[in-house]
């Protein structure tokens, strides 16, 4: 279940080249700011809570970040996911100066985590399971990354 | 009972996910019903640690902080790692 979470094919871009971590989020944010889903406050807020604590996390088949910032900043919950054409460096989480080098970055705009709570694990969960991001990460279309992230919550 | 502080940057998403593994880990190890999540930003962490056993953050605490601090991330978002932060965890609340 994506617990009312909104993924559409508009809020992925399946091959993105960026130079640095903070050019994905921008890129990311956009899309949503673009569709409505979240504040004009939320793109310089994500950015500001990825310089200071930031989201880059190692699972054993591929490095991911989970950039995201507080509800406020949030119309309607939703998550919009890069596969990085190259690996681009953020900083991980809880040891700021170990870089971490990414290739799928997902963008949370959470309004509440109560409810949310179960969408949250079942993301990390998916991370865990052996072949799932390479196979995110292998999708050619935005539309075949939606299906198949969609299905990861059935 | 208890007080477990758990912070992040923002006291959403991140915590939310660390408190569920913490949870799962500590009642393994037997202590279901003898401890107390708290959820909070990380620059709340100074001011709240006063009434608390142990801070669990998933990023560095500034300022000081009265109760010990253990960094659980990546550990409890990877769940790689998380046998001897889990250990780390049970010796303070067991002190």
């Amino acid at each position: 279940m994506l617990s009312g979470i909104e993924l559409r094919p508009d809020f992925i871009l399946p091959d993105l080249g960026a130079d640095s971590d903070l050019q994905v989020i921008e890129r990311l944010a956009d899309c949503l700011f673009g569709a409505g889903m979240v504040r004009d406050t939320f793109k310089s807020a994500v950015l500001k809570r990825e310089v200071d604590y930031c989201t880059g996390l190692a699972f054993p088949e591929m490095s991911v970040a989970i950039p995201h910032t507080d509800p406020a900043h949030v119309i309607m919950p939703c998550i919009a996911i890069a596969a990085l054409r190259e690996p681009v460096t953020f900083r991980s989480m809880g040891r700021p100066n170990v870089p971490c080098e990414v290739e799928m970055v997902f963008l949370l705009a959470i309004t509440d985590p109560d409810t949310q709570v179960g969408f949250l694990t079942a993301l990390i969960q998916a991370f865990r399971e052996p072949g799932r991001l390479p196979a995110l990460k292998a999708c050619k279309t935005a539309e075949e990354l939606t299906a198949l992230f969609q299905s990861y919550f059935d | 009972m208890k007080q477990i502080l758990l912070a992040c940057g923002t006291g959403i998403c991140t915590t939310t996910i660390a408190t569920k593994k913490l949870e799962m880990a500590l009642n393994e190890k037997g202590w279901a019903g003898k401890y107390k999540i708290t959820q909070c930003k990380v620059t709340e962490v100074p001011n709240l640690s006063p009434d608390f056993d142990l801070c669990v953050a998933t990023t560095p605490v500034a300022g000081e902080v009265q109760c010990p601090v253990i960094i659980g991330a990546p550990a409890l978002l990877t769940g790689i790692g998380l046998d001897p932060i889990i250990s780390q965890i049970v010796d303070v609340l067991s002190a």
